[in-house]
């Protein structure tokens, strides 16, 4: 008993000199601010600055600026010693370091929500970081479709098209569909599938209807290009080359090779080729309610 | 029906109130912690055009003509670490939206939000009817139904020109109506965190009505003689009065190793107009037309999701998601007159019935076991279920016509069958990522993609996608390449009759050719590759490239989709040759193209064979976009000037051709469809002391957009209508249109 006595009060002895280093290295804001003035203000004001160096909720966030940044002392010696050195800290610098340490940081208290599935997503495959779109510091509070569009500009011209969800007029952005941490969906989209999504501000689409059409019920991408298009509605062909002629084949009137002898003024124009094409007709295309609506006229 | 009014004063009042609250509490601090700052920007805008046209207003939320007062605000207030923020936008157009936000820093949030978004569909259409907006359409006063022959055959427009004599000669006229859709949403929310930060609870509520009028096609009978045949078509003014609710919760646990999360989604629609009655234009019927609108509906849906980090900078998360949608809506009859109806047969169902369960589970394990390896490897499952219960229905065409009293028992065969279409997806992807060299990276990856589906010409396809990438990112340079390579197969025999699942007693099938393979579920061999190069040669300027390029052949295909390819090239430029002037600029241009084949068949069986009739068609889409802008400091930071410009054009190109066009029909050239935008924006702000800003900016826009499918098309001149069927047509073409808009604005931040 006396042995373990001794060997406890002992173990206790030598780890003073390593707590009492751990605490040393952790200098506090304060210390962060003599050198960082221009820093101090923009991080005070944001909700980073009031949890961390105001409020913070576990011993993690009290360390303040170096919650993130790690111990300060290192740093601060490395500096005095050569301004040119090792910064001996997580800078969060874009081309130092590897991505994965940088989000590392972020994670240990953003790793939730919108963020719990980071880990192994396209993004994080393709080796970006958190600093890649946010500004911690600034004064962003969200991440713009211009962001996006830095590295996704196929995406950026289709949102110039005629035919357009509001992105460019700012009522919509990329994030409304897209969740880039990692969504449940294919591409990263935010429900567990396309119609999902789509549903959430298009509801009267979702039924179910009494009358299906089975391509509308499994992928709304069957037919539309849901970033823009050059035909209305967002459609990825015109009617009736999109509707008719690649789904629809049977006797008589889809099977004709309409041309522009078919359009208004041409000599022989027909109801299928002009106005609403073959929705003039077939109007309910996304799905029937009424009991004598399984060609979706009714 | 709540008239749009009421519900536009209720939602503004209640966002007025949100505003007084905010004020009031401002107003009542004094704690010497406490500090208001923020900035509030008022003025105006002008908007001149030489055209009113939707196609401008569309989103923007401003008609042409007219001035509109400009306000925006942006109200922070904080007292230690509790804060009140109020930012509204836009508050003097239809596209205002004002969020008031407040809490206490990382421990709770609560907020309202106001939000309104407009989208204008056309300023040109004209109808005939009366009672636009409404669920009942009338025609004119005194209007003779009886001129317009019965069985008129192949005489659209002289149909027409008999109705629109009619009208002239009943003093009638066309009607304007502004296709027109609104949102107007209100949501309040209330996040919390507590435990250090352990446990988050989320619950959000969401009312949004969406409002206006758009266009729908509705079709009856030509003659009262047959079933099938001449239809007439009539595009209607279909009222739009949806209300939507929403509700969101949430509870999440979260520790540095472990995370879990409870998510309950409800989402309730109602349409408050169910269908659309509209009298016959071309003839007197049994009754007048009913067409169904989008049925009430409710969704609910629960989420479950969670992540645990193992050793080895390994991760496993999971998300196990049930939900169901469900419409019980009470059907309408099989036709209008309740005489006719009966002649129908009775519903087998008074109501929907219809649901569809869905469920997800995901699985990825995610591990770094050495800094320069990862590896990744998912597993989807995605199943919807339809429970909609399965009856034959009788096939009654419209209301337009009486039917025969032997019409049962001579076309019971035209009884059609609901079916309950639905799918599952089974998919399993492993991606490893090796570092050869620092911050450069090869990526080899692998899917099988497996979808069975439900009463389709293939019930099941399984897909192998292999994917190889080298990407690296330097300090002077970035590049990388991807390629992906895709074969999709059939797992069984594809079924051409299976459309015949919904005909149980037909003896004269009306199915697809048996060539025909749908695109979706047809065999399909995929190619795509992209690179991307970025090079920055200094430290105030960027150089990219992107090039992104795709197939898809579908090779078991004879007839329908052929191919289908898209080519997209991005050249991207940015330079700041002074700390004052940052200018950038981009260039897209875009391709896809599709080619499809066809052959002119009717009843007539030996034209099923008859490959004299076959046609083929290319559609080609061309799309430039251009972008340059820049941000100018003058004045040491006193004055900024923003120029902007975009230029957007697109040009479809659609070629038909056939061998023999004795039997196909004439195939005269189509015209290309265009649409040519220019946008320029100048905008600049000085500031007169350290917080007045005087700001200014004018926008020019031009829009020239050519569709042979609409433009032109009027009912005040039928010889522009189609001459094989009637159709009476709303929607008129887009104008194009000149528009120059000016604005002044002042902000005052404090």
């Amino acid at each position: 008993m006396n042995r373990m006595k001794i060997c406890l009060v002992t173990m206790f002895i030598c780890s003073i000199p390593l707590f009492a280093h751990a605490d040393e290295a952790y200098q506090g804001d304060k210390a962060c601010f003599a050198c960082h003035k221009d820093m101090k203000q923009s991080y005070l004001d944001r909700a980073h600055g009031r949890v961390l160096s105001g409020a913070p909720r576990n011993d993690l966030e009290a360390l303040g600026c170096e919650a993130c940044h790690g111990a300060g002392k290192p740093h601060s010696d490395a500096m005095d010693k050569d301004e040119n050195g090792p910064k001996m800290i997580e800078a969060f610098k874009k081309d130092t370091g590897l991505p994965e340490d940088k989000n590392k940081v972020c994670l240990k208290c953003h790793e939730k929500g919108k963020r719990m599935h980071w880990q192994g997503e396209a993004h994080d495959r393709a080796g970006l970081s958190c600093i890649n779109c946010h500004t911690i510091h600034g004064a962003n509070r969200s991440v713009s479709a211009e962001v996006c569009y830095s590295c996704h500009p196929k995406q950026r011209a289709e949102f110039q098209r005629a035919s357009h969800i509001p992105v460019r007029e700012g009522k919509m952005t990329c994030s409304n569909c897209h969740n880039p941490h990692g969504g449940k969906g294919p591409s990263l989209i935010k429900e567990a599938s396309v119609n999902d999504l789509c549903y959430t501000c298009h509801a009267e689409k979702r039924g179910p209807f009494l009358w299906e059409h089975a391509p509308v019920r499994e992928n709304c991408l069957n037919c539309h290009n849901p970033h823009g298009s050059i035909h209305q509605n967002l459609l990825k062909l015109k009617p009736p080359y999109l509707c008719q002629q690649q789904c629809h084949t049977p006797r008589n009137h889809p099977t004709n090779a309409y041309s522009g002898s078919n359009i208004v003024g041409g000599t022989a124009s027909k109801i299928v080729a002009v106005g609403k094409s073959c929705l003039n007709c077939h109007s309910q295309v996304h799905g029937s309610n009424h009991p004598s609506g399984a060609v979706f006229q009714r | 029906m709540r008239s749009n009014n009421d519900r536009r004063s209720g939602m503004l009042n209640r966002s007025n109130i949100a505003v007084m609250a905010l004020i009031s509490v401002m107003g009542a601090s004094s704690a010497s912690f406490a500090e208001l700052k923020g900035e509030v920007e008022v003025g105006a805008t002008y908007a001149g055009i030489d055209h009113e046209s939707s196609k401008f207003s569309e989103y923007r939320g401003i008609r042409g003509n007219e001035t509109y007062f400009l306000g925006n605000l942006d109200l922070l207030y904080t007292d230690k670490n509790y804060y009140l923020n109020l930012i509204g936008k836009d508050l003097g157009i239809d596209t205002r939206n004002v969020r008031l936000e407040g809490g206490r820093y990382g421990r709770y949030t609560y907020f309202l939000e106001y939000d309104q978004t407009p989208k204008f569909i056309s300023n040109t259409s004209r109808t005939i009817f009366t009672g636009a907006g409404g669920a009942n359409l009338s025609l004119p006063a005194g209007y003779d139904r009886t001129v317009l022959p019965s069985g008129f055959s192949n005489v659209g427009r002289t149909t027409v020109t008999a109705l629109m004599n009619e009208l002239a000669a009943k003093g009638g006229s066309l009607h304007n109506v502004d296709l027109k859709l609104e949102r107007k949403s209100g949501t309040a929310g209330f996040s919390m965190t507590s435990f250090k930060g352990l446990v988050d609870f989320t619950v959000s509520a969401k009312h949004e009505e969406k409002d206006g009028i758009k266009s729908i096609g509705a079709v009856v009978q030509g003659s009262a003689e047959g079933q099938g045949g001449v239809r007439n078509s009539v595009i209607l003014p279909e009222p739009v009065d949806y209300v939507t609710d929403e509700l969101r919760a949430s509870v999440a646990y979260t520790r540095e190793k472990a995370q879990l999360e409870l998510e309950y989604y409800l989402s309730a629609f109602n349409n408050e107009t169910e269908s659309l009655k509209w009298q016959n234009p071309f003839r007197y019927g049994a009754a007048e037309p009913v067409i169904s609108l989008p049925p009430d509906n409710r969704y609910q849906r629960l989420t479950l999701s969670g992540g645990y980090n193992l050793p080895y900078n390994t991760r496993v998360s999971m998300v196990a998601e049930y939900g169901k949608m469900s419409q019980d809506q009470n059907l309408l009859p099989y036709h209008a007159d309740p005489n006719a109806a009966a002649t129908y047969g009775i519903l087998p169902r008074s109501s929907a019935k219809a649901e569809i369960e869905s469920k997800l589970l995901n699985v990825n394990v995610s591990s770094r076991p050495v800094s320069a390896l990862s590896v990744n490897a998912k597993y989807r499952h995605y199943d919807t279920v339809n429970m909609t219960p399965v009856n034959l229905f009788t096939y009654a065409m419209d209301d337009g016509i009486t039917p025969p009293a032997t019409y049962v028992a001579t076309t019971a065969n035209r009884s059609r069958r609901n079916d309950p279409f639905d799918y599952d997806q089974n998919k399993a992807t492993v991606d490893v990522s090796y570092r050869l060299i620092q911050k450069t990276a090869l990526n080899l990856g692998y899917d099988r993609d497996e979808i069975g589906r439900q009463h389709r010409e293939q019930e099941k396809t399984k897909e192998d996608i292999y994917r190889v990438g080298l990407k690296s990112n330097l300090s002077i340079a970035s590049a990388g390449v991807n390629y992906l390579k895709g074969k999709r197969r059939g797992d069984v025999a594809y079924n051409g009759n299976a459309i015949m699942d919904s005909h149980p007693l037909t003896t004269d099938p009306w199915v697809n050719h048996p060539d025909l393979r749908k695109f979706d579920v047809a065999d399909r061999d995929r190619e795509k590759y992209d690179y991307f190069v970025t090079v920055i040669p200094a430290k105030n300027a960027s150089l990219g490239i992107t090039v992104a390029n795709g197939w898809d052949q579908y090779p078991d295909t004879k007839m329908g989709l052929l191919n289908s390819d898209f080519r997209s090239y991005t050249v991207n430029a940015s330079y700041l040759p002074v700390q004052e002037v940052s200018l950038h600029t981009y260039y897209t241009y875009d391709t896809s193209s599709s080619k499809q084949y066809g052959r002119v068949m009717t009843s007539t069986a030996s034209t099923w064979t008859d490959t004299g009739r076959d046609w083929t068609s290319a559609n080609k889409d061309y799309t430039d976009t251009i972008g340059a802008g820049a941000t100018i400091s003058l004045l040491r930071g006193k004055m900024t000037i923003s120029p902007d410009y975009t230029y957007a054009r697109s040009i479809t190109t659609i070629d038909i051709w056939a061998a023999d066009q004795t039997k196909v029909g004439t195939l005269g050239p189509l015209p290309d469809l265009i649409t040519e935008r220019h946008t320029l924006n100048l905008s600049g702000k000085y500031k007169l002391t350290d917080k007045l800003t005087l700001g200014a900016s004018y926008l020019y826009e031009s829009y020239v957009s050519k569709d042979w499918a609409v433009d032109g098309m009027t009912l005040d001149n039928t010889s522009t209508l189609p001459i094989d069927k009637p159709l009476v047509p709303l929607s008129g073409s887009v104008p194009n249109y000149v528009a120059n808009v000016g604005t002044i604005s002042i902000a005052y931040k404090f």
